[in-house]
């Protein structure tokens, strides 16, 4: 949307969530859980996941896509518009007028157009209505967490329920989880600020070439059916316009889970496992179908998606692959389609002719073959790209110089999240924020020079437990200084190891 | 005969003291469940029995009867410097053991250093690596957190 509401943060507001008792967080182009284990981050993040998700999905444009859609997708918002005679010739004269206006601008000025009563009106209703739009909603959000019952998710002991808000102004989308209570969402479009949309975005400029063709197109023979045809591309525009409005809510989101390493390595017979089970699912006497939580199903899938590309940079932002494979890795991974079409990754040290089998590679490779194969084929710039301890199986040399990469990948307009039990991962996040305030004139030679970070574009949450409400809590730490870093408690436990230590050095000589 | 925190709180001027909660810098620590009696000396004040220019920690406290422990005391609000904070407190040793601790009488020592600022790993290692000496004996840093208690630091076992 170019507004200059897009400049400004998604907001979350998460009470009784899992064991989240309250939480209030700020979506930035870099986002960090912090904070002691079982204290939510990752149910935070998951929610997050299933909400990008949902609204990626609910506002696609079939036809004007520009990247493989999930094979089961919902029916899109769009495509669920009826037009009646008077809203189609609105909409034909609105897009008329939209892609003059796209004509008479170039990409580079601002040209964004103000959407008319009409349209919001109509996106007021869908989005309004939850026992549709809510109750997929919920659904998704249970299906990322591999749940049936979104009551589970409820804070164990809370009678009150969930709540979840989420704020990116003029919207105010609300889920209720309550036991007894029909699970729901809406979302509420404040009737003062006007939305816009920009003519130029992405896909918009084709949908509108094409639209405006069906529309000068003289009817031949049936009206119905060129109004059919007509109607659908206007439908698939809607999507399209959602899809900017609700930006960036609506970009997609990618989830590499903690356990990625295993699943690398284990992914051919988790696979294998659930297609032999599949075709007794349901028989009463057969086995269980293996259950995964949907951002499992989904990271198998983008394995098996990986598969099929053939091409090693599919654009510029494949940089950021090779230079990871080149700081850290220190060699190639590979991916190449089976003679079933399953994928086999490896891994090609740097010198090296043969390839290895990613089973037989060091952890660490394995860690970081993930996040090369998704930034060179899947991640786009504005999607989101949630990590979940990108500590894991890294040496701390190699966790500051992942953070410099991860800082690069913010930079080329990728959001990351990242979820962390790291002091390194936040030291170095602190440097690369101090940095922000040294002139670039005077970082030469300085570690990390390149890799500065506006404090603005930076949010540390700290999940914090507590025992009234029991729960966790979370707050922003904010990057101090005067402190030397994020506040995020790992130094109380250097503090009190460091204080057994001393103690110990005491007695042994005997000065206690 | 008086308690050897008495016998010290009468050898000095009234003027050195600190009374109730001490505040360096913006960072403080408090006297709740120190042992007593007590007497602790602001460093800084004009009557401490030592030269302002002189390198010196920032108090001195002496409290508790039976045992009674020599705690010296650096605060700061910001980041913890190792290397000032081995300086000032062997200082501060170093003024207990000629101008305060009358010869042959023995209390326990423990340096505490007391940070608001983060603990660097690189900083706590050096602080590992020294050690206060006072008359024959030699102690570790203790490390407290502006705003704790000063009984925080003191042995587990007492």
């Amino acid at each position: 949307m170019t507004t200059p509401t897009q400049t400004e943060p998604l907001q979350l507001s998460v009470s009784n969530f899992g064991p989240i008792a309250k939480a209030e967080v700020d979506l930035r182009p870099l986002t960090v859980f912090v904070g002691p284990s079982n204290t939510g981050k990752s149910y935070l993040a998951i929610l997050i996941y299933a909400l990008h998700r949902f609204f990626d999905e609910y506002t696609h444009s079939q036809h004007f896509r520009i990247r493989r859609r999930h094979p089961i997708s919902r029916r899109s918002i769009g495509e669920q518009q009826t037009f009646d005679d008077d809203s189609f010739r609105k909409a034909s004269e609105w897009i008329r007028f939209v892609f003059a206006q796209a004509k008479a601008t170039n990409p580079s000025e601002d040209s964004s157009v103000q959407l008319p009563d009409f349209i919001v009106s109509m996106m007021r209703s869908l989005f309004s209505d939850s026992s549709n739009f809510g109750v997929a909603i919920a659904e998704e959000v249970g299906r990322s967490f591999g749940i049936e019952d979104t009551i589970r998710l409820v804070r164990h002991g809370n009678r009150d329920g969930a709540k979840i808000t989420l704020r990116f102004n003029p919207f105010v989308y609300e889920l209720a989880l309550k036991k007894g209570k029909p699970k729901g969402a809406v979302i509420s479009i404040s009737e003062e600020t006007p939305l816009y949309i920009n003519p130029h975005a992405e896909r918009m400029e084709m949908a509108l070439f094409w639209i405006r063709e069906y529309l000068n197109t003289p009817v031949s023979g049936d009206y119905d059916t060129w109004k059919q045809n007509v109607e659908y591309s206007i439908r698939e525009f809607f999507n399209l316009v959602l899809s900017d409005v609700v930006s960036p809510l609506s970009n997609a989101a990618h989830y590499l889970p903690a356990d990625r390493t295993g699943i690398m390595h284990a992914h051919r017979v988790v696979v294998a496992s659930l297609i032999e089970s599949a075709p007794r699912a349901g028989l009463g006497q057969g086995p269980a179908l293996p259950a995964l939580s949907g951002v499992l199903a989904d990271f198998l899938e983008s394995l098996i998606e990986i598969g099929d590309f053939t091409t090693r940079e599919r654009s510029n932002k494949g940089n950021l692959a090779t230079n990871l494979e080149r700081q850290i890795l220190k060699g190639q991974i590979h991916s190449k389609a089976s003679e079933t079409d399953y994928p086999m990754f490896s891994y090609q040290p740097q010198g090296w002719r043969e390839d290895v089998p990613l089973m037989n590679t060091s952890s660490m490779v394995s860690e970081l073959a993930p996040v090369v194969l998704y930034l060179r084929h899947i991640v786009q710039p504005g999607d989101v790209l949630i990590i979940e301890e990108p500590e894991s199986h890294l040496h701390p040399k190699m966790q500051v110089e992942f953070i410099r990469q991860l800082a690069a990948v913010v930079h080329a307009g990728i959001r990351v999240m990242l979820t962390t039990h790291s002091e390194w991962v936040l030291d170095e996040l602190a440097n690369l924020v101090h940095l922000w305030d040294l002139p670039k004139t005077r970082r030469k030679g300085v570690e990390g020079a390149d890799f500065a970070l506006n404090p603005e574009e930076v949010g540390v949450w700290l999940f914090e437990p507590k025992q009234r409400p029991k729960g966790s809590v979370v707050k922003e730490v904010p990057f101090d200084a005067e402190y030397g870093g994020f506040r995020s408690g790992f130094d109380e436990v250097a503090m009190g190891t460091y204080n057994d230590f001393a103690e110990i050095s005491n007695r042994i000589e005997g000065s206690e | 005969m008086a308690n050897l925190v008495e016998r010290i709180r009468e050898s000095l001027p009234d003027g050195c003291f600190a009374t109730g909660r001490l505040r360096k810098q913006g960072c403080t620590v408090s006297l709740t469940g120190a042992p007593t009696p007590s007497i602790t000396i602001d460093m800084d004040k004009p009557q401490a029995p030592v030269k302002q220019s002189e390198t010196k920690c920032d108090y001195i406290f002496i409290g508790g009867s039976s045992n009674v422990f020599l705690v010296l005391l650096e605060l700061k609000r910001g980041k913890l410097d190792a290397s000032d904070a081995l300086k000032q407190l062997q200082a501060g040793a170093n003024i207990a053991a000629a101008r305060i601790i009358p010869k042959g009488e023995q209390a326990q020592l423990l340096p505490v250093a007391v940070c608001g600022g983060k603990f660097h790993r690189a900083e706590i290692r050096r602080l590992s690596q020294r050690k206060i000496h006072f008359r024959s004996q030699s102690s570790n840093v203790q490390l407290l957190r502006c705003g704790q208690r000063l009984a925080d630091a003191l042995p587990k076992r007492r």
